[in-house]
């Protein structure tokens, strides 16, 4: 087959794919008797690259084990009003479990009082660590932002940073908040400096001008010797701003996610590590745990930990493979 | 519409002082005159900025030669996107979808080189194709049903963000690929000069191709023309719907040759690059002298709006302030800059 002909094929094949798994047809269940497990899915938007690893694993996941997936996107333009409205959504279809991504708690929350009280079992994924035990639901697998910038500061600080600059990519989003809240605190626990840079809304989807940002930042604060970025495109619009200002290996970056370039410049010594969130992870035991907890009332206790798993030279090689053979598993290619 | 008049006098509308300005730059009579030159408010916003941030920020890297480039950089991409977009205002046209447009030909491309491994030409031939597609969608759609351009390219901005994001995750499973250019096509989309970025080049070409159909062709008297007063052109034998189709097929293009510049030249494709123009390519040709109304504007103008932008977007950064307050600082500027360009024109007018 010629290389066009392929992609066609390849192309024509993931259109398929996708469209059992949007239906959720053409799997037959585990057991052929049983009624099909239905399960709403409330998350991010695909337009975001932190999402589609995610809803990948949901798919893999339903796909495995015959599940009825109905994926809904809160869009993140309008954040609040929109986790209201999916999850409201969610509720009305009455599945049999709802997995929902509580990124704003103060909107959420009562709604999966709501849906737990309405007898759909609630089950809270990616973000919501701290809310979900009160709101009833029955288990949470995601990560603690704090965590992740906590951690981050202490890599920083171990590789020799005095000043990190933390910068938000979406200007509100109370879990990329919380993140920089946590390297903060963190910084000043080690007894190092660390500021936020919270990029402008309108900068925020041009790499180009992200980059320009971050450089002229730097200029007109020059202490900075370490940035921390909370996805792939702003880590390397970072190192794109630190090789300009030729401070290649005096300013240390790292960031949340992975994408090909960010993977290759860990490779060749110019980010310093990336923070593998797994999204994957969140999507597939979503969906898994959903299902156990459905069928069999079973469920792991507490909370489960997706990250922060930390990929730097000594282990980027494995990532690297498995990022190339799989597409969206470890990150958008 | 009768073809024997197509020839007959379409620019007289345009000349007429009343219905809206087609000003000889050449001719020079003092400040006076020069202020009621449509560019003026542009220029001298351009001006007033620079200097702001030169004594503001000067000492701490704006006036270096990275700052330069920082703020030419902006304002290139923008200006491309400008250009044409101006061209349509003054055609009495909106277009919206031109975000949206950015975005999808950027995924197109990043599909093309970075999914599927073709030749970068490919993916920049099929962004094309796909931008003039938008644009002749938007621009039918307009001439046809005749509902304000505002509204039709607003449904073709949801249209073609949520078509590309589809069929992206449909064909790559993701919304945001890798993508390197090779060979020619590095070269033309992302050669930097000392962070001067070749969109600058393709900014001064674009902006003087412009300038000249504006000013020294048929088209662009027609263009005036059909802004200035629709009937009255369509009765002088102006074929304003092809005016018109044309020009929204212009701003798609603009759109898409900025996503492909944006995309190779960060190496990474997305759905959502370049949603901000659909705001600040409108806010340049403002800023610029471009009436929202039609048949009034320069592209001169326009260039020396988009510099504003870049300088005003990019300064803010250098500036050294709590970096919470950059957003609310560009908007104040730039409403000050369009409030200084209205005054100026009235003044002109004799309002």
């Amino acid at each position: 087959m010629s290389r066009t002909a392929r992609s066609l094929f390849v192309g024509l094949t993931a259109f398929a794919l996708a469209g059992v798994a949007l239906g959720g047809y053409g799997v037959a269940p585990a057991f052929a008797e049983d009624k099909q497990i239905t399960i709403a899915f409330v998350s991010g938007p695909l337009n975001d690259s932190f999402f589609p690893p995610l809803y990948q694993g949901a798919n893999d996941a339903a796909k495995a084990l015959g599940v009825k997936l109905n994926y809904i996107p809160i869009d993140e333009a309008d954040i609040e009003a929109s986790s209201a409205r999916t999850m409201q959504a969610a509720i009305a279809q009455h599945p049999d479990v709802i997995v929902v991504g509580d990124f704003i708690t103060t909107v959420v929350d009562p709604l999966i009082k709501q849906a737990v009280a309405a007898g759909i079992p609630v089950y809270v994924n990616q973000s919501g660590r701290d809310q979900w035990k009160a709101d009833g639901a029955f288990g949470f697998v995601g990560q603690d932002p704090v965590e992740v910038g906590s951690a981050a500061a202490e890599h920083l600080q171990a590789n020799g940073a005095k000043s990190i600059l933390c910068v938000i990519n979406v200007p509100g989003n109370p879990y990329l908040q919380t993140i920089c809240k946590g390297l903060a605190d963190k910084a000043k626990d080690l007894g190092i400096a660390s500021v936020n840079l919270e990029l402008p809304t309108a900068d925020s989807t041009d790499q180009n001008k992200v980059a320009r940002d971050i450089g002229a930042y730097m200029q007109s604060h020059p202490g900075i010797d370490a940035i921390f970025t909370e996805n792939a495109a702003v880590g390397t619009a970072a190192t794109a701003a630190v090789a300009t200002s030729q401070l290649t290996g005096k300013v240390a970056v790292g960031t949340m996610e992975a994408s090909a370039v960010a993977i290759q410049q860990v490779k060749d010594g110019k980010m310093l590590f990336l923070i593998n969130e797994q999204p994957y992870l969140d999507g597939f035991y979503g969906v898994l745990f959903a299902y156990h907890y459905a069928k069999y009332g079973l469920a792991p206790v507490g909370t489960v930990a997706t990250g922060p798993s930390f990929v730097d030279k000594s282990n980027i090689d494995k990532i690297s493979a498995v990022f190339e053979a799989y597409p969206n598993v470890i990150g958008s290619k | 519409m009768a073809q024997t008049k197509v020839e007959a006098a379409p620019a007289a509308p345009a000349q007429n002082a009343e219905t809206g300005g087609h000003y000889d730059g050449r001719q020079s009579r003092g400040i006076a005159t020069w202020i009621v030159q449509p560019e003026a408010g542009g220029i001298i916003s351009a001006i007033v900025v620079f200097i702001f941030f030169a004594v503001a920020a000067g000492s701490s890297g704006f006036l270096s030669q990275l700052g330069t480039a920082y703020w030419l950089d902006t304002a290139s991409d923008l200006g491309i996107i400008a250009i044409p977009v101006a061209m349509l205002m003054i055609a009495g046209e909106f277009d919206l979808s031109i975000g949206s447009t950015v975005g999808a030909s950027s995924m197109i491309v990043a599909m093309c080189t970075g999914y599927y491994g073709l030749d970068p030409w490919i993916g920049v031939g099929a962004a094309f194709l796909a931008s003039i597609l938008i644009g002749l969608v938007n621009g039918i759609i307009v001439v046809q049903t005749r509902l304000p351009s505002f509204i039709v390219t607003l449904s073709t901005m949801f249209m073609v963000t949520g078509g590309i994001l589809a069929v992206s995750i449909a064909m790559t499973g993701s919304s945001s690929i890798s993508a390197i250019p090779s060979g020619s096509a590095a070269v033309i989309f992302a050669f930097k000069w000392n962070e001067f970025h070749i969109s600058l080049l393709h900014w001064a070409i674009i902006a003087a191709v412009g300038v000249y159909v504006l000013q020294r062709t048929p088209f662009g008297n027609w263009i005036y023309a059909t802004g200035g007063n629709l009937d009255t052109a369509r009765l002088a034998g102006v074929p304003t719907n092809r005016v018109k189709v044309i020009l929204f097929v212009c701003t798609a293009l603009g759109g898409a040759f900025v996503g492909i510049i944006e995309t190779y030249s960060f190496q990474n494709g997305s759905v959502t690059l370049g949603a901000q123009y659909v705001f600040s390519g409108i806010a340049a040709c403002v800023i610029g002298g471009v009436l929202l109304t039609g048949g009034y504007g320069s592209l001169i103008g326009t260039v020396f709006g988009a510099a504003t932008y870049g300088i005003v977007s990019m300064g803010v950064f250098f500036l050294g302030w709590n970096a919470d307050l950059t957003e609310l600082f560009v908007g104040v500027l730039l409403l000050l800059a369009v409030m200084t360009n209205n005054r100026l024109r009235r003044f002109a007018m004799g309002r």
